[in-house]
């Protein structure tokens, strides 16, 4: 079986005033199944950078990336959207939860978007999944930081994606919740889905099958745990 | 979850802004709602009123030609007269059918010396005026009294009523349904000169023509009778119509001030909105909105937005529009004596329709801007 993510040599370089910036530089990386894989590196280094063009959310500028069989290249915008919506679930540092729904609401805005109806057992599902049934009725300012990123979680999930994409994370939890979220990543990983984590915690990395670092846009190091 | 519930959730992110922009709009709809009454109820009330008088020309004393016609449509005291003997010429020109002379003047009347119009009438008033449901001329110590105050002073035919310590016998109620008309006490033509000490005297003249489309004809005819003043009613229109047309030049830029200030608010709360939800939107790019579904969440905020204000603009113009037809009359030299303004459904439909346009309008540029947020907007960190 094919990975669920093949790139081949891609780039992406940003202009800024007359200087561009290469933010990644002929990355090639194939992520399988069920794999879960952690991008490590300084601040600037490309990991941002490299998991929105994988998410899609960015245009590469060059190299070529298969997602679960389907080549992106001749896709428009619009076809790239919906490719996103169903492949990629998408788990950041800042959770951007909507502080007008309640966590529920939240959890079911994915579907809005897709035209597809969610149940209400489904979103039940995951808030216990992530460990946050017991506040589907809370709004985000009402919970913690971990409680809302268990949402946020929730929500990548919303409509089952094989591939879910974090970028830093726990950037905003303490210890205890950013080991949590991990121990999630983790359980999800079992049961198929592929994970992909921008990281700066080399103990939280250790938790990964794989960890990728980067340097000034380039891979220096790919390992297995 | 719905593109509506998310619109409206997003609104009450900010509930000041949210309530501030609703009021703003709600003045503008009010203003639109009452400027948009006020052409169809003047009209509607100009159009009743002539209609009612069953008259093509009118002769009337001379001096003010305002002063005078607002005296025949609601009635007054007499300032300038026309002499009783100016009659017998205007029966004889050519083409006038019927004429009717009419004394107006204002007494205290029935048990409670309330001060009433007195329209003192010759025999040919019923003629002229069939919608007041008058079958005969009325005899001398006869009245006929308007609608209204019949019910108010709950009296019927046959009863005695009081007019200036003197009594008379209501012969007659006029029917239901011309408003100007209702709060009138009618009378033989002398009894009412004599009541109103001006034997001799008329108000006014009412003249009807043979032939409508000929009135201009006959009124120049009219007027090489000394001392006499004709006007037709298409003047007498374009008369009144000069007044409210100024009214409406005023109020049209005051709306369209307000449609300004609204369109700023609306368009400042949601730009607002929209750069303090950059990450929110990145967000909800990244979880696979489109961008046309972006759009249309924000413009349906701004929908909801202009919805609410109208809503409240139109219910305060329901409630106010009688008022602000008395404040707009009281500003006119003079006016038709029924309502002025007149808002219905048509208006206030039309009013949220225009409201609503203009809120997404004014707020196309912001939507435009959020639609336009990219995904990775969700990525930065602050
Ligand atoms: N939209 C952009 N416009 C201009 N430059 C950009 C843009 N996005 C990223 N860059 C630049 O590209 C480089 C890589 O940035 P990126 O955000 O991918 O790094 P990162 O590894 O995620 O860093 P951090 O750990 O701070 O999040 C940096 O030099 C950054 O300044
Ligand atoms: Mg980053």
């Amino acid at each position: 079986m094919s990975d669920t993510i093949i790139a081949k040599g891609i780039s992406k370089s940003f202009k800024r005033g007359t200087e561009t910036i290469h933010a990644i530089q002929d990355i090639s990386l194939n992520i399988g199944k069920g794999e879960m894989l952690s991008i490590m590196g300084r601040s600037g280094s490309g990991k941002t950078t490299l998991l929105s063009c994988i998410g899609m959310l960015e245009n590469i500028d060059s190299g070529s990336l298969v997602l679960e069989g389907r080549n992106i290249k001749d896709l428009s915008e619009a076809q790239r959207t919906i490719l996103r919506r169903e492949l990629m679930g998408f788990v950041f540092q800042r959770f951007f939860l909507i502080p007008t729904l309640t966590a529920y609401e939240n959890v079911a805005l994915p579907g809005l978007f897709a035209g597809k109806k969610l149940g209400k057992d489904h979103i039940m599902e995951l808030l216990e999944m992530v460990g946050v049934s017991q506040r589907y009725d809370h709004r985000p300012g009402q919970m913690s930081g971990g409680e809302m990123q268990r949402v946020a979680i929730a929500r990548a999930l919303a409509l089952d994606p094989p591939v879910i994409i974090a970028d830093e994370p726990t950037g905003n939890l303490d210890t205890a919740n950013a080991e949590a979220v991990f121990g999630l990543f983790r359980k999800l990983a079992s049961q198929g889905k592929t994970i992909i984590i921008a990281t700066h915690s080399q103990k939280l990395a250790k938790d990964c099958d794989r960890v990728v670092e980067l340097m000034d846009g380039r891979i220096t190091r790919d390992e297995k745990n | 979850m719905s593109f509506i519930k998310l619109a409206f959730k997003g609104l009450l992110r900010r509930p000041a802004g949210f309530i501030a922009s609703c009021l703003t709009i709600a003045i503008a709809s009010l203003v639109l709602i009452l400027s948009l009454g006020l052409s169809q109820g003047y009209d509607s009330a100009l159009i009743s009123n002539i209609d009612n008088l069953g008259a093509n020309i009118l002769a009337i004393p001379k001096g003010c030609p305002y002063e005078a016609t607002g005296v025949i449509l609601s009635g007054g005291n007499l300032r300038y007269a026309v002499a009783e003997n100016q009659l017998e010429p205007i029966k004889k020109t050519g083409g006038v059918k019927i004429v009717s002379a009419v004394i107006m003047g204002q007494r205290a009347v029935g048990p409670y010396k309330k001060v009433h119009v007195i329209v003192g009438a010759d025999e040919n008033y019923h003629l002229m005026r069939p919608k007041l449901g008058f079958k005969k001329p009325f005899a001398e110590n006869e009245v006929a009294l308007g609608y209204k105050i019949s019910q108010v002073l709950s009296t019927k035919v046959g009863d005695d009523f009081d007019i200036a310590g003197r009594t008379y016998k209501i012969a007659a109620i006029a029917d239901k349904g011309s408003t100007e008309d209702e709060d009138l006490v009618f009378m033989n033509l002398k009894s009412a000169q004599k009541l109103l000490k001006a034997e001799g005297m008329l108000s006014s003249v009412l003249i009807q023509v043979d032939d409508p489309a000929q009135s201009d004809t006959v009124a120049k005819r009219l007027m090489t009778i000394p001392d006499l003043q004709v006007i037709t009613i298409g003047d007498f229109q374009a008369t009144i119509s000069d007044f409210v047309s100024g009214a409406r030049i005023a109020i049209f830029s005051v709306l369209i001030i307000i449609i300004l200030i609204a369109s700023v608010g609306i368009l400042t709360t949601q730009a607002s909105s929209v750069a303090e939800r950059k990450g929110e939107i990145g967000m909800m790019r990244a979880m696979g909105a489109t961008s046309g579904q972006v759009l249309f969440e924000s413009t349906l905020e701004s929908a909801i937005l202009g919805f609410f204000g109208a809503i409240v603009g139109i219910v305060l113009g329901f409630a106010l529009s009688s008022s602000a037809s008395e404040l707009i009359k009281k500003s006119l030299p003079q006016s038709p004596s029924g309502s002025i303004i007149s808002i219905g459904w048509t208006s206030a439909i039309m009013t949220l329709a225009i409201v609503i346009a203009i809120s997404i309008l004014a707020a196309y540029g912001p939507a435009k801007n959020a639609a336009s947020t990219k995904p990775t907007e969700a990525a930065s960190d602050e």
